[in-house]
């Protein structure tokens, strides 16, 4: 239960991220910088969802995990360890080479500190390049900031595993973060109906609809102007959205 | 002493974010948008936060390095004698220690956070606004010391 009066009861990281405005807009640039790098990275982008899950699973956080490890899943990865995630990740259901990067990344989620020469060597014996390592620190590091944002405003239980079909998409594209105004939703939907059938891209449209504009109501109470513009983008989004569903859906 | 043989020894936080040349310049960004703004913190206020949590984190080289480069005063900000120690003792007035303490919970056991913490934050006279803006600070500090000591340059 989020902690804020201000925050809905399912509140979710687009209800969060317009309480800090600045930051919003400044976080898109960033996870872009972390996660996209794919022309010269040994991650596909698969596994950078499979790093950003895990260490989400390390933190505790319901809210990225479930989103992340469903993409992941989505994009190819084998959902074995996702069935337990806590699992000492030596004994992992996933290739030999993954084991010590997991090991890595969950001691850096929870005893960072801890962390050695060893630790990294394992990772580099396995076949890992330094790029390979420093590119998996981003993503854990950029999703332990997520994590804390929404464990800080008791946002972070809940469960988004239906948006990871949507999601998937989006990273085929590319594309990340939370801002949807650059986004051909139209485009997107006609993919996910490729990609997935009528039926689950439609179910992974109402979970994500769900989630990007599932906190107007509450934001509109606010009445602030710092998060007025982005009310007026979402709801412009929101509406364009809407009308190109139902006529792809042929409702008229 | 670093991880990377790509990274000196004695390697930093800039030489660390270098490595993604990309992300160093968004990181920037970033970092100025969390830090700056309209707040009933100070930006000294909000250095010193940043301090205390690296403290916390035990990223010791973050920790003196925003300590010194801010000159702040462990007078203002006792909690930054010693991070360590229980806030209760340190003569801070009532709204400082509450945000403090959930501060401190939030870095070293978030996931027993109720209700009851946040709510003593906002009776102490904080507003929502500054509740996102240091529980946001501290994602931001988390992922930061993250990177140092992923990387062997904490």
């Amino acid at each position: 239960m989020p902690f804020l009066k201000s925050l809905p009861d399912h509140a979710n990281a687009m209800h969060v991220w317009p309480l800090h405005e600045r930051g919003f807009e400044a976080w898109g640039p960033l996870i872009k910088a972390v996660m996209r790098r794919e022309q010269d990275s040994e991650f596909a982008h698969g596994d950078k969802e499979l790093i950003g899950a895990y260490a989400s699973a390390m933190n505790g956080c319901t809210h990225c995990y479930s989103a992340h490890s469903a993409t992941a899943v989505v994009l190819g990865v084998g959902s074995e360890l996702f069935e337990d995630v806590e699992i000492d990740p030596w004994k992992a259901p996933v290739d030999e080479r993954w084991k010590p990067m997991l090991a890595f990344i969950r001691k850096l989620c929870r005893e960072p500190a801890q962390l050695t020469q060893s630790d990294a060597d394992r990772v580099f014996d396995a076949g890992w390049s330094e790029r390979a390592l420093t590119d998996a620190i981003q993503i854990a590091g950029a999703f332990s900031f997520m994590n804390v944002m929404m464990i800080g405003h008791g946002a972070d239980q809940q469960d988004l595993r239906a948006i990871g079909p949507l999601q998937a998409i989006l990273r085929d594209n590319d594309d990340y973060g939370y801002a949807t105004e650059h986004r051909d939703m139209k485009k997107l939907y006609a993919k996910a109906i490729e990609r997935f059938g009528a039926d689950a891209a439609e179910e992974s449209f109402k979970s994500a609809l769900g989630v990007m504009a599932g906190g107007n109501a509450e934001i509109n109470k606010k009445n602030s102007s710092v998060l007025l513009p982005y009310l007026l983008k979402l709801l412009k989004w929101y509406t364009v959205f809407k009308l190109s569903v139902r006529r792809a859906v042929g409702i008229s | 002493m670093t991880f990377f043989k790509e990274l000196d020894s004695s390697a930093g936080d800039a030489e660390v974010w270098a490595l993604n040349p990309a992300a160093a310049s968004a990181w920037g960004s970033f970092w100025n948008a969390m830090m700056s703004g309209p707040s009933e913190l100070t930006d000294t206020d909000k250095t010193a936060v940043v301090a205390y949590l690296y403290g916390l984190h035990g990223c010791n080289s973050a920790f003196e390095a925003s300590r010194t480069s801010a000159q702040l005063d462990t007078g203002l900000y006792p909690f930054l004698a010693e991070p360590d120690v229980e806030l209760d003792h340190l003569g801070l007035d009532d709204k400082w220690l509450s945000l403090l303490r959930y501060l401190r919970k939030l870095c070293l056991d978030p996931h027993r956070l109720v209700q009851r913490d946040a709510d003593a934050v906002l009776a102490a006279g904080w507003s929502e606004m500054t509740f996102t803006e240091a529980v946001d600070i501290s994602a931001m500090v988390k992922y930061h010391t993250m990177v140092l000591f992923g990387h062997g340059a904490s």
